[in-house]
């Protein structure tokens, strides 16, 4: 509690500094669009999105009328969302009533859940009521029926994969991570959380995960990529022992760029484990795949060469 | 009068079967395994008459064995009502033979070939006399089993542990595939509404088999015989058929209201009505109220036993006369002879031989188990060799099989475990299936812990709420939570990250109890983190088993206890390597380009760091 509290109190304190809504704001150039919406210091992810997706452009850039939009959130673990080990139930739910409200046919969510009780999982993360209540659909992700083999032209070790059917060519494809600790990949964000996408784990964990991750990107078409990172899973990740290694740092990021998404990822996962004392504050070339996948073209990690938007929401 | 009331009470006798029937399949046909909390008050499966002895066996307290208890006053007071009322084997063969008999009773298909062809072969019942050796061989047999321990073979010839293999192996498999294909045809139209089964319903095809093998036998003794099971193989059967002798109520005919038309005894599928000599065998007879019911003169009822004096019973024993004579001239005087027995000295006989053989062959085989173990446990010893003497075939010989929290001990559960596969229904993450050897011959079909199709679920508990034998007790989620049923072992020359040094984890980030800490491996740059097993806080739930990548021989695998033990639960200084500690030493590298400032951390002047 005393963590959480330290933090929530500094973030209040950096948004109520003057000007500071302003001077972030204004980095952005107003004659581009927007790449990256970087928010910090908001009352829930829900209420950071919807601040976000505006600063963005609205959802109606991304979602036209009639798309079949597929959200693939980062729902693991049978965990509450107070471990944060699964995206936040509720930004989930602002995100598929957004692309509903920009017109879309319809909204489907999926993740390939780590252990056989998927529906279960679906449930405790909170996920399914909330995208459900905002009028989208779930569908299982543990049955080898829903996977369909792709070929991946631009992989180096994965040249082929048993890929979820929903994320084949989908017509908006929203990927949504939330931001913690990985006992493997060090920091799992938005690239890693791909491998809820696929079947067949265990061959990218025999084959060079990083190299994998970076692999799959070049195929995954990504529309946006919104990282949860309203609590930050310091350690014991990615599964999460308590809620307490979770504290809350209100931070979120909506990006079109996958790889700068991560590794601005990666510097909050830093940051907020330095501030809180807790955790290791890895450095961006610890966490492999963000440079692998940059190498492959799938995005840039240089943050100052997109359009961003810096907003710190009192 | 008593007709009426002998009809009202075979329509409720049909209710109340069928009623029984849905509610102890409805656990056997819950593919989400979403059935409600209230149903597991009320577990069908814990008032089954060979569980509840199991129980009252295994435990040393009375509350154990009340249920039986029951049962038996319960039997007692009606005689066999349990055969017609709570027995789903029963009840099975009472709806196969009624589907047998379908063809004929159709309007539509009465008068074809085939409906009056089934209405000859299956329609007609008659008189049998009993088959009391056999029965009492079955008995001795079921009881032999128990005392040795031998309860998957036990589970071959109980009633319940029958109707389970056919519910488990069939109706559960069959229903989990149906719903799959269904919601696979479903989604491929783009309808997601049909979910497919968490994890796979498959089985072992020897097992599917082996159900398919139950139903169709029952269906041709159901319909040649009726309850020809019941009064030969069964042994509760033939326990209760003892009880049934004894009983104050008892199906009776009025013999002077009686006019021989012959139609109850075509009713009977006991076969236990004589009505030339006006007799009914309530040894056999399973309160089913079919023969009152097309008893036109009213002749027979549902009456006391006691009380009626003498003659009742005089006439009770009229049919050993009676069949005698007719079936010496038939030549089968052995028949005679056995119902003779069966009659005088067949309960005291059997209740001392019982009482002797059982201690002496609990005790022996308890002996035979021990030896057993510790050859088991001695080729890959443990700290005190409390190791599991099974190993799977094709894995790791240091793998070894487990038994689900809740059963105490791998003995505990062999002992008490009769193979009805309520708990590989039950099972949520799939991973409990019928074992077609890996316990033995001797532990056909009781179920093992398969480790290659998921683990054990830190949130679930299933398997000890349904169990009724006792071979798993009920143990609560925060309970299971802590017993380590087995201890992850693991290879560090198989792991992904010392052979081909790269990034895995995939042990470390399933399990659920922290018994894995990820220590830095190998040179510095490569950043590489190795597993380290923490073997007292490990559970043994199987997770870093099913989930490593290494193929052919797993890196890390789980090795069952032979007793299982509480487990440790992880606190921070159990902690090898501690990432803060670093942390602390090097913090101007933290973050990125910006963010050097004094560590401000998430919320300084600039709350980004990037």
């Amino acid at each position: 509690m005393k963590r959480r509290e330290f933090v929530a109190k500094t973030a209040a304190a950096a948004a109520a500094a003057p000007f500071a809504g302003n001077l972030f704001a204004a980095e952005a150039d107003s004659s581009k669009p927007v790449d990256m919406v970087a928010l910090a210091g908001g009352e829930s992810a829900k209420a950071m999105f919807e601040k976000g997706i505006a600063e963005m452009g609205g959802m109606s850039r991304f979602v036209k009328k009639g798309d079949s939009v597929v959200v693939k959130p980062n729902i693991g673990w049978d965990r509450p969302p107070e471990f944060g080990a699964n995206t936040d139930p509720q930004l989930v739910g602002a995100v598929v009533k957004a692309c509903f409200d920009a017109g879309a046919k319809e909204v489907l969510c999926f993740d390939h859940t780590c252990g056989n009780n998927w529906a279960e999982r679906y449930e405790v993360s909170g996920i399914k009521a909330e995208v459900e209540k905002a009028g989208g659909q779930m569908v299982g992700g543990n049955t080898q029926n829903m996977y369909v083999k792709c070929a991946i032209p631009k992989g180096k070790r994965l040249h082929e994969a048993l890929v979820h059917r929903l994320a084949v060519n989908p017509d908006v494809f929203i990927n949504m991570p939330v931001l913690k600790h990985h006992s493997g990949a060090k920091v799992t964000c938005a690239l890693k959380n791909y491998m809820g996408c696929i079947w067949d784990r265990g061959y990218w964990h025999r084959n060079d995960m990083p190299q994998c991750i970076a692999d799959y990107a070049t195929f995954q078409k990504t529309t946006l990529t919104i990282v949860d990172a309203f609590r930050v899973m310091l350690t014991d990740g990615p599964r999460g022992k308590s809620p307490d290694r979770s504290p809350i740092a209100k931070y979120q990021i909506i990006s079109t760029d996958i790889v700068a998404a991560d590794a601005a990822a990666v510097k909050i996962f830093a940051s907020v484990a330095a501030a809180n004392n807790m955790g290791k504050p890895y450095d961006l070339s610890e966490i492999t795949y963000v440079a692998l996948a940059e190498a492959l073209g799938v995005g840039t990690a240089d943050i100052s060469r997109l359009n961003v938007k810096r907003v710190s929401m009192a | 009068m008593r007709g009426v009331f002998l009809k009202a009470a075979r329509i409720f006798r049909v209710i109340f079967a069928l009623a029984f029937f849905l509610f102890i399949s409805a656990q056997f046909l819950d593919v989400y395994n979403d059935l409600p909390k209230w149903y597991y008050k009320y577990n069908p499966a814990w008032i089954q008459f060979t569980p509840s002895f199991l129980r009252a066996v295994s435990g040393a307290a009375l509350a154990s064995a009340w249920v039986f208890i029951c049962l038996v006053l319960l039997s007692l007071v009606f005689g066999r009502a349990y055969c017609s009322f709570l027995c789903p084997f029963g009840i099975l063969s009472d709806i196969l033979r009624r589907a047998a008999l379908l063809p004929s009773r159709l309007p539509l298909l009465r008068n074809s070939a085939l409906g009056r062809k089934c209405g000859r072969l299956f329609g007609k019942m008659s008189f049998a006399p009993a088959r009391n050796i056999v029965r009492a061989a079955f008995l001795l047999l079921a009881i032999f089993f128990v005392a040795m321990g031998w309860t998957a073979l036990l589970g071959f010839i109980d009633p319940y542990s029958l109707f389970g293999k056919v519910a488990g192996g069939m109706l559960h498999t069959v229903s989990g595939y149906a719903v799959n294909v269904l919601s696979d045809v479903f989604y491929s139209f783009g309808i997601y509404s049909v979910e497919p089964t968490a994890g796979s319903v498959a089985i072992p095809v020897l097992s599917f088999l082996v159900s398919i093998l139950i139903l169709i036998a029952l269906f041709v003794a159901s319909a040649f015989r009726g309850r020809i099971f019941c009064n030969t193989i069964c042994p509760v059967g033939a326990f209760l058929g003892i009880l049934g002798k004894f009983s104050l109520f008892k199906m009776r005919i009025d013999e002077s209201a009686c006019v021989k038309c012959g139609m109850c005894a075509r009713e009977c599928k006991a076969q236990c009505i004589d009505f030339k000599n006006k007799t009914i065998d309530s040894s056999r007879c399973v309160d089913c109220f079919n023969c009152a019911s097309v008893c036109r003169k009213d002749a027979i009822y549902f009456g006391l036993g006691i009380g009626r004096g003498k003659s009742r019973i005089a006439a009770n024993r009229a049919p050993v006369g009676g069949v005698s004579a007719s079936a010496g001239a038939k030549g089968k005087g052995e028949n005679a002879l056995s119902c003779d027995l069966g009659r005088r000295a067949f309960a005291p006989r059997l209740t001392g031989l019982l009482l002797a053989l059982f201690g002496a062959a609990r005790a022996d085989a308890q002996g035979l188990r021990r030896r057993r173990r510790r050859l088991g446990g001695g080729d890959c010893a443990d700290d005190d060799n409390n190791v599991s003497a099974f190993s799977l075939p094709g894995n790791r010989p240091d793998k070894r099989l487990t038994v689900p929290p809740g059963a105490g001990s791998i003995d505990n559960f062999l002992e008490h475990c009769t193979g009805c596969q309520i708990c590989v229904a039950a099972c949520k993450a799939h991973i409990l299936k019928p074992s077609v050897g890996e316990f033995g011959l001797a532990g056909f079909m009781q179920p093992f812990m398969d480790y290659s199709a998921g683990f054990c679920l830190d949130t679930c508990h299933d398997c000890s709420k349904v169990c009724p034998t006792g071979a798993i007790n009920f143990v609560t989620k925060a309970q299971k939570r802590n017993i380590q049923i087995g201890r992850a072992i693991f290879n560090e020359d198989l792991c992904v990250v010392k052979r081909d040094g790269t990034d895995c984890s995939a042990c470390g980030e399933h399990c659920p109890a922290q018994a894995i800490e990820m220590l830095p491996f190998g040179e510095k740059e490569k950043n590489l983190y190795i597993p380290h097993v923490h073997k007292e806080v490990c559970i043994g739930c199987g997770a870093c088993e099913y989930i490593c990548p290494v193929v052919p021989h797993k890196a890390i695998v789980v090795r069952g206890l032979a007793v299982h033990r509480q487990a440790k639960t992880f606190s921070d200084n159990m902690r090898i390597y501690r990432p803060e500690r670093d942390t602390l030493q090097k913090k101007p590298s933290v973050g990125g380009e910006k963010t050097g400032k004094g560590g401000s951390g998430p919320a300084g002047a600039n709350p980004f760091p990037f």
